[in-house]
């Protein structure tokens, strides 16, 4: 499975289950994003901790959750330093912030 | 001086920058690159391999591109890509020259996705880069510090 979801309260896990976040994978997280969108909850939490390798397509494919899903507060958990990298050299890390567990993200907005 | 080279022909497709990555960061590290700069040239590698398959070769794929890397003289890791297909216009080139990251704002979505935010990481993470066109061949030529470990290279 490339994406395991769990649902915890009022919050919606993805777990991105693939070494490389990248042009190849990114249209699977876009389907996988439209068949469960109507059923995401209050707090969206994107479980990179397999991830180790991130792209522009990925990012883009972050920040397209980021605009379908308008009313939903959009987190990371644990990503690699290379990933955090990226985000901050694109300045998205302004938008989307990063936590280094799942408990942690959750905190944030309990 | 180190005058191993990596040279290696590709053929166009999603999958192509996975193959690449895959075969030339163990050369980079038999080099003794350091990670940071491993990891930073692996993205901009990603970047540009996938802009051949989207734009030179408008997402067909079995098109041949070539990718070369080697150190020169001074320690610079230098990449090369090179295809056969569409050549980037000077306007994209002069756009890329002036472009930056903007600080996305959480009320204004239009600053939310940014075009072209592979070469401007690329733009942002190369020491240089230049881009050549010869007679049918382009060629994306980047260059960066590798900070080679000692009694490496």
């Amino acid at each position: 499975m490339q994406f395991d979801i769990i649902e915890k309260g009022q919050y919606t896990v993805i777990q991105i289950n693939e070494a490389r976040f990248d042009a190849k994978l990114a249209p699977s997280f876009r389907e996988e994003l439209e068949n469960i969108k109507g059923n995401i909850r209050d707090h969206l939490v994107l479980d990179l901790s397999h991830v180790r390798f991130m792209d522009s397509s990925g990012l883009g494919a972050v920040m397209g959750a980021y605009k379908m899903l308008r009313n939903t507060k959009i987190s990371i958990v644990n990503p690699q330093k290379s990933i955090l990298d990226l985000l901050k050299l694109t300045r998205m890390d302004k938008l989307i912030l990063s936590h280094p567990t799942i408990e942690s993200a959750l905190a944030a907005t309990a | 001086m180190n005058t191993r080279t990596f040279h290696k022909q590709y053929s166009s497709s999603l999958d192509a920058s996975r193959l690449v990555a895959a075969d030339i960061v163990p050369f980079w590290q038999q080099l003794g690159v350091a990670v940071t700069t491993i990891d930073q040239m692996e993205l901009c590698l990603v970047e540009l391999v996938n802009n051949v398959f989207e734009h030179a070769y408008a997402n067909n794929e079995g098109s041949l591109f070539d990718i070369s890397s080697y150190l020169n003289a001074t320690k610079q890791l230098t990449i090369e890509i090179s295809d056969y297909g569409n050549t980037m216009t000077p306007q994209t080139l002069t756009d890329l020259a002036n472009a930056d990251f903007i600080e996305p704002v959480a009320d204004d979505p239009s600053t939310w996705l940014q075009s072209s935010r592979g070469l401007k990481i690329v733009k942002q993470l190369a020491d240089t880069f230049e881009y050549t066109t010869t007679a049918n061949k382009n060629t994306f030529r980047l260059l960066k510090e590798a900070s080679v470990a000692n009694g490496k290279a």
